[in-house]
Protein backbone atom coordinates (compact mmCIF):
# COMPACT_ATOMS: atom_id res chain seq x y z
CA UNK A 1 0.00 0.00 0.00
CA UNK A 2 1.26 3.44 -0.87
CA UNK A 3 0.36 6.83 0.43
CA UNK A 4 0.75 10.48 -0.50
CA UNK A 5 1.58 12.56 2.53
CA UNK A 6 0.86 16.25 2.13
CA UNK A 7 0.57 19.53 3.99
CA UNK A 8 -3.03 19.52 5.19
CA UNK A 9 -3.34 23.28 4.81
CA UNK A 10 -1.69 23.95 1.45
CA UNK A 11 -1.92 20.55 -0.18
CA UNK A 12 1.78 20.49 -1.06
CA UNK A 13 3.05 16.94 -1.35
CA UNK A 14 5.70 16.22 1.26
CA UNK A 15 6.57 12.63 0.38
CA UNK A 16 5.31 9.41 -1.16
CA UNK A 17 5.53 6.32 1.00
CA UNK A 18 5.10 2.62 0.43
CA UNK A 19 4.48 0.42 3.45
CA UNK A 20 1.72 -1.69 5.01
CA UNK A 21 -1.52 -0.01 5.98
CA UNK A 22 -0.88 -0.16 9.70
CA UNK A 23 2.35 1.78 9.28
CA UNK A 24 0.90 4.50 7.07
CA UNK A 25 -0.53 6.58 9.89
CA UNK A 26 2.77 6.47 11.74
CA UNK A 27 4.45 8.34 8.86
CA UNK A 28 2.16 11.35 9.12
CA UNK A 29 3.54 14.31 11.06
CA UNK A 30 1.52 17.09 12.74
CA UNK A 31 0.09 19.43 10.09
CA UNK A 32 0.10 16.68 7.48
CA UNK A 33 -2.48 14.30 6.10
CA UNK A 34 -2.37 11.24 3.89
CA UNK A 35 -4.16 9.79 0.91
CA UNK A 36 -3.89 6.03 0.66
CA UNK A 37 -3.47 4.94 -2.92
CA UNK A 38 -2.49 1.93 -4.98
CA UNK A 39 -0.77 3.91 -7.69
CA UNK A 40 1.88 6.54 -7.11
CA UNK A 41 3.85 6.19 -10.33
CA UNK A 42 4.33 9.58 -11.95
CA UNK A 43 3.15 11.44 -8.88
CA UNK A 44 5.55 13.73 -7.10
CA UNK A 45 5.65 17.22 -5.67
CA UNK A 46 6.83 18.79 -8.94
CA UNK A 47 3.95 17.46 -11.01
CA UNK A 48 1.08 17.11 -8.52
CA UNK A 49 -0.47 18.65 -5.47
CA UNK A 50 -3.38 17.63 -3.28
CA UNK A 51 -6.58 19.60 -3.59
CA UNK A 52 -7.65 20.22 -0.01
CA UNK A 53 -10.55 22.54 -0.85
CA UNK A 54 -13.20 19.85 -1.14
CA UNK A 55 -14.63 17.32 1.27
CA UNK A 56 -12.34 14.66 -0.17
CA UNK A 57 -8.62 15.04 -0.69
CA UNK A 58 -7.59 14.41 -4.28
CA UNK A 59 -4.16 14.36 -5.93
CA UNK A 60 -4.33 16.71 -8.89
CA UNK A 61 -1.88 17.20 -11.73
CA UNK A 62 -0.39 20.71 -11.78
CA UNK A 63 -1.29 23.07 -14.61
CA UNK A 64 1.46 24.16 -16.98
CA UNK A 65 2.37 27.77 -16.36
CA UNK A 66 1.52 29.99 -19.31
CA UNK A 67 4.81 31.74 -20.07
CA UNK A 68 3.55 33.83 -22.97
CA UNK A 69 5.67 36.96 -23.04
CA UNK A 70 6.48 39.96 -25.19
CA UNK A 71 9.99 41.35 -25.55
CA UNK A 72 10.26 45.04 -26.15
CA UNK A 73 13.74 46.54 -26.06
CA UNK A 74 15.20 45.50 -22.73
CA UNK A 75 11.83 44.61 -21.18
CA UNK A 76 10.05 41.30 -21.02
CA UNK A 77 6.33 41.46 -20.22
CA UNK A 78 4.22 38.61 -18.94
CA UNK A 79 0.47 39.11 -18.88
CA UNK A 80 -0.77 35.65 -17.97
CA UNK A 81 1.05 34.81 -14.76
CA UNK A 82 -1.28 33.74 -11.98
CA UNK A 83 -1.17 35.70 -8.75
CA UNK A 84 1.58 34.48 -6.46
CA UNK A 85 3.98 33.41 -9.19
CA UNK A 86 7.56 34.13 -8.17
CA UNK A 87 9.67 35.58 -10.98
CA UNK A 88 13.41 35.12 -10.45
CA UNK A 89 16.44 36.33 -12.34
CA UNK A 90 19.62 35.34 -10.59
CA UNK A 91 19.25 36.38 -6.97
CA UNK A 92 16.54 38.94 -7.70
CA UNK A 93 12.89 38.04 -7.50
CA UNK A 94 9.40 39.48 -7.42
CA UNK A 95 5.88 38.15 -7.15
CA UNK A 96 3.08 38.53 -9.64
CA UNK A 97 -0.18 39.91 -8.30
CA UNK A 98 -2.05 38.53 -11.29
CA UNK A 99 -1.73 41.66 -13.38
CA UNK A 100 1.00 42.39 -15.93
CA UNK A 101 4.52 41.62 -14.80
CA UNK A 102 7.52 43.26 -16.44
CA UNK A 103 11.18 42.31 -16.12
CA UNK A 104 13.51 45.14 -17.12
CA UNK A 105 17.18 44.38 -17.83
CA UNK A 106 19.96 46.95 -17.98
CA UNK A 107 22.03 45.10 -20.55
CA UNK A 108 21.04 43.29 -23.74
CA UNK A 109 21.75 39.63 -24.23
CA UNK A 110 20.44 36.26 -23.20
CA UNK A 111 18.85 35.99 -19.77
CA UNK A 112 17.09 33.15 -17.98
CA UNK A 113 13.90 34.00 -16.11
CA UNK A 114 12.75 31.34 -13.66
CA UNK A 115 9.06 31.15 -12.84
CA UNK A 116 7.81 29.44 -9.71
CA UNK A 117 4.08 29.11 -9.99
CA UNK A 118 1.62 28.83 -7.11
CA UNK A 119 1.07 25.29 -5.87
CA UNK A 120 -1.44 24.41 -8.60
CA UNK A 121 1.09 25.29 -11.32
CA UNK A 122 4.36 23.80 -12.49
CA UNK A 123 7.66 25.63 -12.18
CA UNK A 124 9.43 26.51 -15.37
CA UNK A 125 11.97 28.86 -16.89
CA UNK A 126 12.25 30.85 -20.06
CA UNK A 127 15.36 32.09 -21.83
CA UNK A 128 14.95 35.50 -23.41
CA UNK A 129 17.20 37.46 -25.68
CA UNK A 130 16.77 41.16 -25.18
CA UNK A 131 18.47 43.83 -27.23
CA UNK A 132 18.07 47.57 -27.34
CA UNK A 133 19.48 47.94 -30.82
CA UNK B 1 -1.40 47.53 -12.15
CA UNK B 2 2.02 46.64 -13.50
CA UNK B 3 4.59 44.89 -11.34
CA UNK B 4 8.17 45.54 -12.35
CA UNK B 5 11.40 43.69 -11.58
CA UNK B 6 14.54 45.62 -12.46
CA UNK B 7 17.53 43.39 -13.13
CA UNK B 8 20.73 45.37 -13.04
CA UNK B 9 24.04 43.75 -13.80
CA UNK B 10 25.94 46.69 -12.37
CA UNK B 11 25.29 48.26 -8.96
CA UNK B 12 26.07 51.74 -10.31
CA UNK B 13 26.82 53.52 -13.57
CA UNK B 14 30.50 53.85 -12.66
CA UNK B 15 30.81 50.05 -12.44
CA UNK B 16 29.30 49.67 -15.88
CA UNK B 17 31.67 52.31 -17.26
CA UNK B 18 34.75 50.54 -15.88
CA UNK B 19 33.52 47.24 -17.28
CA UNK B 20 32.85 48.55 -20.77
CA UNK B 21 36.04 50.66 -20.96
CA UNK B 22 37.89 47.44 -20.31
CA UNK B 23 35.83 45.72 -22.99
CA UNK B 24 36.86 48.37 -25.51
CA UNK B 25 40.55 47.77 -24.73
CA UNK B 26 40.09 44.00 -24.96
CA UNK B 27 38.36 44.38 -28.30
CA UNK B 28 41.13 46.59 -29.71
CA UNK B 29 43.77 44.12 -28.60
CA UNK B 30 41.88 41.23 -30.17
CA UNK B 31 41.62 43.08 -33.48
CA UNK B 32 45.33 43.95 -33.38
CA UNK B 33 45.98 40.24 -32.99
CA UNK B 34 44.73 39.71 -36.53
CA UNK B 35 47.64 41.78 -37.85
CA UNK B 36 50.51 41.16 -35.46
CA UNK B 37 51.79 38.55 -33.05
CA UNK B 38 51.06 39.82 -29.56
CA UNK B 39 53.54 40.13 -26.72
CA UNK B 40 55.83 42.92 -25.51
CA UNK B 41 59.00 41.15 -26.67
CA UNK B 42 57.51 40.65 -30.12
CA UNK B 43 56.46 44.31 -30.22
CA UNK B 44 60.07 45.37 -29.52
CA UNK B 45 61.27 43.09 -32.30
CA UNK B 46 58.77 44.58 -34.75
CA UNK B 47 59.89 48.10 -33.84
CA UNK B 48 63.56 47.21 -34.30
CA UNK B 49 62.92 45.57 -37.67
CA UNK B 50 60.87 48.56 -38.74
CA UNK B 51 63.78 50.85 -37.90
CA UNK B 52 66.26 48.64 -39.73
CA UNK B 53 64.01 48.54 -42.82
CA UNK B 54 64.57 52.30 -43.29
CA UNK B 55 68.12 51.39 -44.32
CA UNK B 56 68.33 49.54 -47.70
CA UNK B 57 71.07 47.38 -46.22
CA UNK B 58 68.93 46.46 -43.25
CA UNK B 59 70.49 45.75 -39.90
CA UNK B 60 71.33 42.76 -37.71
CA UNK B 61 67.72 41.56 -37.38
CA UNK B 62 66.92 41.80 -41.08
CA UNK B 63 70.25 40.35 -42.16
CA UNK B 64 69.74 37.40 -39.83
CA UNK B 65 66.21 36.95 -41.17
CA UNK B 66 67.47 37.01 -44.76
CA UNK B 67 70.04 34.39 -43.94
CA UNK B 68 67.52 32.25 -42.07
CA UNK B 69 65.00 32.37 -44.90
CA UNK B 70 67.55 32.09 -47.71
CA UNK B 71 66.47 35.33 -49.38
CA UNK B 72 68.17 38.65 -50.01
CA UNK B 73 68.27 41.46 -47.47
CA UNK B 74 66.51 43.66 -50.05
CA UNK B 75 63.59 41.21 -50.12
CA UNK B 76 63.36 41.19 -46.34
CA UNK B 77 63.47 44.99 -46.26
CA UNK B 78 60.66 45.16 -48.85
CA UNK B 79 58.59 42.61 -46.91
CA UNK B 80 59.03 44.42 -43.59
CA UNK B 81 58.29 47.79 -45.17
CA UNK B 82 55.07 46.49 -46.73
CA UNK B 83 53.97 44.77 -43.52
CA UNK B 84 54.78 47.89 -41.56
CA UNK B 85 52.70 50.05 -43.89
CA UNK B 86 49.74 47.68 -43.67
CA UNK B 87 50.01 47.54 -39.90
CA UNK B 88 50.28 51.31 -39.63
CA UNK B 89 47.05 51.79 -41.56
CA UNK B 90 45.20 49.16 -39.50
CA UNK B 91 46.75 50.31 -36.27
CA UNK B 92 45.58 53.87 -36.78
CA UNK B 93 42.02 52.69 -37.47
CA UNK B 94 42.02 50.42 -34.44
CA UNK B 95 43.39 53.12 -32.16
CA UNK B 96 40.95 55.72 -33.47
CA UNK B 97 38.01 53.36 -32.97
CA UNK B 98 39.25 52.55 -29.46
CA UNK B 99 39.55 56.18 -28.44
CA UNK B 100 36.20 57.16 -29.91
CA UNK B 101 34.48 54.21 -28.24
CA UNK B 102 35.98 55.00 -24.85
CA UNK B 103 34.84 58.60 -25.15
CA UNK B 104 31.34 57.40 -26.03
CA UNK B 105 31.30 54.96 -23.11
CA UNK B 106 32.27 57.76 -20.72
CA UNK B 107 29.45 59.89 -22.08
CA UNK B 108 26.83 57.11 -22.09
CA UNK B 109 24.16 57.29 -19.41
CA UNK B 110 23.22 53.64 -19.14
CA UNK B 111 24.85 50.23 -19.26
CA UNK B 112 22.67 49.43 -22.23
CA UNK B 113 24.10 52.34 -24.21
CA UNK B 114 27.62 51.27 -23.28
CA UNK B 115 26.89 47.73 -24.39
CA UNK B 116 25.64 49.00 -27.74
CA UNK B 117 28.85 51.03 -28.25
CA UNK B 118 31.04 48.00 -27.68
CA UNK B 119 28.82 45.83 -29.83
CA UNK B 120 29.21 48.23 -32.76
CA UNK B 121 33.02 48.29 -32.62
CA UNK B 122 34.45 47.36 -36.02
CA UNK B 123 36.07 43.98 -36.43
CA UNK B 124 38.75 42.94 -38.91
Amino acid sequence: MSGIIFDSTSGEIARIITCDISSNAMQVQPGEDIIATEQTTGIDDSSHYVDVSGAEFVAVEKTLLDITHVISGLSVSFSTLPSGTEVKVGFLSGFSDGSDFEVVFDVPGSHVIKLYGPLAYTNTSVEVNVDST
Amino acid sequence: MLTQLNVNKFPARVNAEAHYLNKVDEHAEAVRGAFITQGSGQAMTYMRKSEEAKNPGGGPFLQAEAQALGISVAEVVASVTAANAAWEQAGIQIETARLVAKKQVREAQTASEMHAIVKLLPTV
